[in-house]
Order: structure tokens, then sequence, then C-alpha cells
């Protein structure tokens, strides 16, 4: 409940100054730029598909469409979670109010569990602000509900595990930009090893190709474990860095 | 040593940078090369001569309280490592997958169960893919229900370049992929195309030793069954019918009549009026136990539609409008239905079926009640909204009038013949129609109809008023194809084939007009940043005045 609290609490900061809403209106801004284009595209495809039988064949709203744009808000989202994640923990320990934190009444894992969920929600809040978008294709085409739904999940569960990584970053240093930076080459790690291959373990390891399913409406328990466990392998990493804080 | 001690940084540095270049080979090569070896050893070394340099503060530190912790945190969080790690191969190797998708489209059809598991000997599949390959891992997900629907089915998947004898002895010569499925002596090979439907088929062609001849009526301006160019050619539907183990022959039906071996007869929208002994041999085929498929097209051939009441099916002289958005296609044209399931009538052929027929510029077939010999059933249904437009010069009275049909208007009828001289047959030669501006008696048509026909129950005939399914871009839109093939199969009482097939490309056109299209970018690009932006300026307001 106190790690709710203290989520809640992150969340409420966020969108109390006008940076969170700002970092939210540029968000949209570009993913709206993303869904415009994408959609332009599949609707040329499409009347091309009307008058040419291969294309017919091969035309697929989730593949061309629902797939895609939940490709480019993962690409964005390297790049915005890292700068989200990056003010969890460096700010407290350079204004030295972390201390001030633990000493209060509230466990290390309630901290680094509420942080970890403020940043969450606020990715989620983003995330979920662009739900006219289906709706609108919804509206006109004949979309598949439920590639939309296991899209969300994914990106969500994407976007989770950079934020995870990245709160770790925060909390082995007091920059803000060293852990923008540390974060950001991390998931650019994670992103490229996808390159090499679906069936090598570095391939395993990247982040990506566990959430490429889920955009195709696709659920793997394998991807969802994956996610479970790369998301608590770098909480408890940052729980442990946080908790040397008390003795060191 | 004291200057080793001092720069003994510059250790570490080293064994970092390896660290990196190592780290970019392997990603560079896909895997570990000498090079990166070598580089890998080296910094490892640097790493360790760091240590031993700097032995003494890493040994103050370690022996610290904190350095004490610290170590027992490194160790908790391997550990913790080791569990996430653990866990994901645990369920990796057990790896169950849930298709959310509306259409169930990573699912398996039933007839790929089906198919699957109707398998009488032992099949390989032998599927020769780069390791790693996207197309490879798609395949290989793609045989997880087949294997699971068959125990007579097994997998085995090879990399050519890693087993270079294996691909030789089969003949392997695609780089991009190709699967061989083995049976005993008997194997099919799919080298271009690896989806349900191909794979289905391969199998089904794998086990079936049965062929089956339809001939394809030419001649009257038919459609082209080899045409897999245009939108309106029959080439896709014709290709699969092929890899289900039929053969399609054209006949010249004016001048070679009918010939006895075709199973079935495929007559797809002709452009020409049939003349007189054509629509004589057709009714002799039908009333001898011959079948046939007949797709008519609006406004063409009247005197053959005419000609259809002989088997008690009306075609009228009219077009099919749509006045519901929701059966039109993309909302907008209202000569093209939507068929639901609602809007199936029930018979062999459409009960399989359970997503959309597609139909473009249709034409009303309906039964007719008082017809004698035949028992006609109708197949389609038009929703309630719909009526069958007879008015094609003034635009003005376009709309439901009185005398048109309206609602649940029939627009396919499949046709069992009980009592074949009801059919009325001749056999005689027949007048040619008279022609405008020739005068005297018009010429005398052969008679297209063998001498020894002899009348025999059990024909069967389909009449669709449209031909729009099974063209090139209709085939593979919901339920076209499988309403077109099915009605084929009722044809020759296949029962095994009727049924909903694998079908990788559902309804999925997206039509918007401009001003939809500028809706889009209205409320994507501006509308919702835009209402964003005014919160953020209401909250730095609000900030300002605190």
């Amino acid at each position: 409940m106190r790690a709710l609290a203290i989520a809640q609490r992150e969340l409420s900061s966020m969108f109390a100054s006008a940076t969170g809403w700002l970092v939210l209106t540029g968000f949209l801004a570009v993913a709206g730029l993303f869904w415009s284009l994408s959609l332009a595209a599949y609707v040329d495809y499409s009347q091309q598909a009307m008058v040419t039988p291969y294309l017919a064949s091969q035309l697929d709203m989730t593949e061309h469409l629902i797939s895609q744009y939940f490709g480019s808000i993962g690409i964005l989202f390297v790049f915005i979670c890292p700068a989200l994640s990056m003010r969890l923990f460096a700010p407290e320990v350079a204004n030295r109010t972390l201390e001030l934190l633990l000493t209060s009444p509230v466990s290390t894992a309630d901290i680094v569990l509420g942080k970890f969920l403020g940043a969450l929600g606020f990715t989620a809040t983003m995330l979920f602000a662009t739900a006219p978008f289906p709706l609108m294709l919804w509206q006109w085409g004949n979309p598949d509900l439920g590639a939309f739904v296991t899209g969300y999940l994914g990106t969500l569960l994407l976007a989770g595990a950079l934020l995870s990584m990245g709160m770790l970053a925060s909390a082995f240093t007091r920059s803000q930009i060293v852990a923008f930076m540390l974060a950001i080459a991390g998931a650019l790690i994670l992103w490229v090893l996808q390159a090499m291959g679906t069936d090598s373990w570095q391939a395993e390891l990247a982040v990506v190709p566990h959430a490429q399913d889920m955009w195709r409406g696709i659920v793997r328990l394998s991807d969802l474990t994956y996610f479970a466990a790369f998301i608590g392998f770098f909480l408890f990493a940052t729980h442990q860095r946080v908790e040397a804080h008390r003795w060191s | 040593m004291e200057l080793m001690h001092r720069f003994s940084w510059v250790f570490a540095a080293i064994g970092a940078l390896c660290g990196v270049v190592f780290l970019s080979l392997v990603y560079l090569y896909g895997g570990v090369t000498d090079e990166a070896r070598y580089i890998g050893i080296f910094g490892a070394v640097a790493f360790v001569g760091f240590a031993l340099l700097d032995r003494e503060q890493l040994s103050e530190g370690a022996n610290s309280r904190a350095g004490q912790r610290g170590l027992v945190s490194v160790l908790l969080v391997g550990v913790v490592a080791f569990i996430a790690i653990f866990g994901y191969r645990i369920a990796r190797d057990h790896d169950e997958r849930w298709d959310w998708t509306g259409a169930k489209r990573f699912t398996l059809s039933d007839e790929s169960t089906s198919v699957a598991a109707g398998l009488q000997r032992p099949v390989t599949i032998k599927a020769f893919f780069a390791e790693g390959s996207l197309e490879g891992k798609r395949f290989e997900e793609l045989t997880e229900g087949y294997v699971n629907a068959s125990d007579k089915l097994t997998v085995e998947m090879i990399d050519p370049v890693k087993n270079p004898i294996e691909a030789e002895r089969w003949d392997i010569v695609v780089e991009t992929g190709t699967v061989v499925i083995v049976a005993g002596e008997d194997e099919q090979r799919l080298e271009a195309r690896f989806d349900e439907t191909s794979l289905t088929e391969a199998l089904i062609r794998l086990e079936s030793g049965e062929d089956h001849l339809l001939c394809w009526a030419v001649g009257y301006g038919e459609a082209d069954p080899d045409d897999d160019r245009e939108a309106d050619g029959y080439g896709f539907a014709v290709i699969r019918l092929e890899g289900r183990n039929y053969t399609v022959k054209k006949l010249k039906l004016p001048v070679e009549g009918i010939a006895p071996d075709c199973e079935a007869l495929l007559v797809v929208r002709p452009t020409i009026d049939w003349l007189p002994n054509a629509r004589e041999a057709l009714a002799a085929w039908i009333g001898g136990g011959g079948r046939a498929l007949v797709m008519l097209e609006a406004g063409a051939t009247p005197e053959l539609a005419a000609d259809m009441e002989r088997y008690g099916v009306l075609m009228a002289d009219d077009l099919v409008l749509e006045d519901s958005p929701e059966h039109r296609q993309a909302g907008v044209d209202p000569s093209s239905l939507l068929l639901f399931e609602e809007n199936f009538e029930s018979h062999p052929i459409t009960a399989p079926l359970h997503g959309v027929i597609d139909l473009s510029y249709a034409r009303s077939v309906d039964v007719d009640p008082e017809a004698e010999g035949v028992m006609a059933r109708r197949l389609l249904s038009s929703s309630p909204y719909a009526w069958a437009e007879t008015n094609f010069d003034d635009p003005a009275l376009i709309g439901p009038n009185e005398g048109e049909k309206q609602g649940d208007v029939g627009l396919a009828v499949a046709v069992e013949v009980l009592d074949p001289t009801a059919l009325d047959v001749s056999t005689e030669p027949q007048a040619a129609p008279a022609l405008e501006g020739l005068e005297g008696a018009p010429p005398t048509l052969p008679s297209l109809v063998a001498a020894d026909w002899s009348a025999k129950p059990g024909g069967r005939l389909v009449v669709i008023g449209d031909s729009f399914p099974g063209s090139n871009v209709g085939v593979y839109r919901g339920n076209n194809g499988d309403f077109v093939y099915n009605s084929i199969a009722w044809l020759l009482d296949a029962e095994d084939e009727l049924t909903e097939r694998p079908n990788e490309a559902e309804n999925q056109l997206l039509n918007l007009s401009a001003i939809q299209q500028g809706l889009v970018v209205l409320i994507s690009m501006f509308f919702l940043p835009g209402f964003a932006a005014l919160l953020a300026l209401i909250t730095l307001v609000r900030r300002r005045r605190l």
C-alpha cells in the first residue's frame, strides 16, 4: 500500500508540473504523426489492392498497420523511458533527499516499487492517450481488436522493462544526464541484439522480439515470463543499490 | 612497481575497451569469431592485471563493512539473475501460446486440423531454412498446431548451410527456404509460400490419390481461368483448386459440347449470350446427372439467365443494391454487398461458413416455387435493407420502388434434379436467333447433345448471381473462396471438403474518403497533442499563480 502511495505521489508530481504535460504533448504529436503516416500508407495500399489481385491476397491490417504502429511506439519508448527513469533516483541522491526518504517509515522495496509504478503509470497514461487511434480505425475499418489489446499490453511491458533498467542506472549515479546515457545505451544494446538471428541467445536477451508477437495478437507464456523476469531482476538490483545507501 | 600501481586504471580502461570491441565484433559477425575471442581474452587479462595491481585497495574495500555488504548484494543479484534466467528457460521450454486475434488468425483452421488428424501414414516435414531466419521461425510455429493434431506428423528443421549433404539429398536449391513433405515414396514441395493454406493443400495432395476434372466453359466471353494478373481473372481460384487435386480443363462449349469425362462444368461470367444449342447442351448435361456451377453477372446474357427457369431458378434483369452501410463494403458502395452469417441460408454449402461473403454488382437469383422435378434451395440472401433495382435509365428513380424485390433478396440457389424429364431437353438441332438486318429463315444450329443421351436423375446445379467471389480480387475476401470451393465440393458430393478453409487474408481493405483522412490527421496530430498542450499551459499558469 505504501508503494502505491509513493506511486501516486510520483504520478501526481509528473502532472503537477508542465513538464509532464509537455512530454505527453510531444509523445502524442510524434505518435499521431506515425499513426497518420501509417494509416495513409495503408489506405493507399488498400486502394491498390482493390485492383491488384496479388496485393489483395497480401493485405493484412494487423501486420501492415497495427503491428507497425506499435513498433514505432516501441522506438519512441527507447528514448522516452530513459528520460522518465533518469529522474527517479539520481536527483534524490544529488539533492541528498534520498537519505530523508530512507529514514522515513517506508521500506526500500516500497520506495523502489512505488517509483517504478509511478513511472509506469505515467507511461501507461501516455500510451492509453492514443486510444482514439484504434477507435477511429474501428469506426471506419475492420481492425482486429484483440491485436490492439495485446499490442498495448506488449508495448506497456516493453516500457516497463526499459523503465526498470533505467531506474537501476538512475540509482547508480547522482547525474541525471549520466543516468539517461546509461539507460539509453542499455536500451539500444537490447534493441540491436535482435539483429543477431531469431534463435541466438543474444536475440533471446533482446527485448523487442518478446513484444513483437504481442503486437500481432499473440501472447506467449515465454514472453510474459521474460518481461516478468527482466523487470523483477532490475527492480531487485535497484533495491540492492538503494539499500546500499543505508550502510554506505 | 609504483608507476604501474599509479597507472593501474589504464589496465581497467584497456579491459573495458576490449570488452566493448568484443561485444561489437560479436554483434557484427553474429557470433564469437577468433578475433573476438582473442580480444576478449586480452581484455580479461587486463582486468585481472588491474585487480592484481590494485589488490590491496580492493582487499581493503572487501574487508570493510560496506565491502562485505556489497559482496553479499552482488551475490544476491547474481542469484536473482540466475532464477530469472532459469524461470525464463522453463517457460520457453514449455511455452504456451494464446491467439487473441478476433479471427483466430494464428490458430489452425478446422480444415487444417482435420487434414492433419486424418493422416493415414507417417509424414515427415523437412523444413530447410537458414538457422534463425524469421520465415523458418514462423513456419516452425505454424507446424506446432499440425503436430499437436496428429501423432503421425514429425517436423525436422534443417539448415541447408550446416547440413549440405541433407540439402543435396533433397535437391534444395532455393536459398530463401524449401519445405519437403515426405510420406513413404511420395513427396510434395513448398518453395514460395509457407503459409497454412499451402501446407494444408500439400498434405491433401500427398494423402489423396483422387483427382477431380473440372471443365471450364469457354467460347462465350467467360472469365479467364489462367489470368492471375487482372482483378476479374480467375487464376488465383484455379491455382487453389489445383492445389487440392482438382484439374481444370478448358472446354470449347460451342464446338465440343460437354465432354462426358467432366465431373463438373464451370460457367463463369459469360459476356456473350449462349446460343440455344449450348443452352440445350447444359440442360442435357444437368438432366443426364451432370453437375454445373453457373455464375452470371448483372445485365449479361439475358437468354441464358432466363433459361435458368427450367431448373427452378429465377434470375431477373436487375442489380441488387444495399441501403444499409453496415452491409456495404467500406460503408460506401451500395452495389458492394456484405453478407454475414445471418444471410447464409441453411445448406451443406453454407453450413461451415461463419465469416463474410462479399458480392459486387450482383443480380437477384431466387427459387421458383412452382418449378417441378427439381428441388431448389436458396443459399444466400441480402440484408433486409437491400433491393433489386430494375431501373437503369433514370437516376432519379433509383431506390426501392413498387414492383422491385425489397429485403432478403435471393442471391444464389442450389438445385438438385429429381425428375430430369421436367427439364424438357431437346436433342434436335436448334434454330439460331434471328439477327437484325438478315432476311430469310435463321440458320440451324447443330445439336451439342449426344444422340444417345438419356435422362438420369441426380443432376446438381449451383447458380450465383455474381462472379466476384471467385475472382482474383474477391477470392481472398472473407468466406468468398470458401463459398465457391464448397459449391464445387457439393456438386461433386465431396462432403469432406465442405469446410471453412484457412485464409491468411481476411477482409482487410480500408477505404477512407478525403474527409475521413483529414479527420485522422486533425485528431491524431493536432487535436490530441493540442489538448495535452492546453493542459500543460493551464498547469503552468496555475503554478505561477501559487
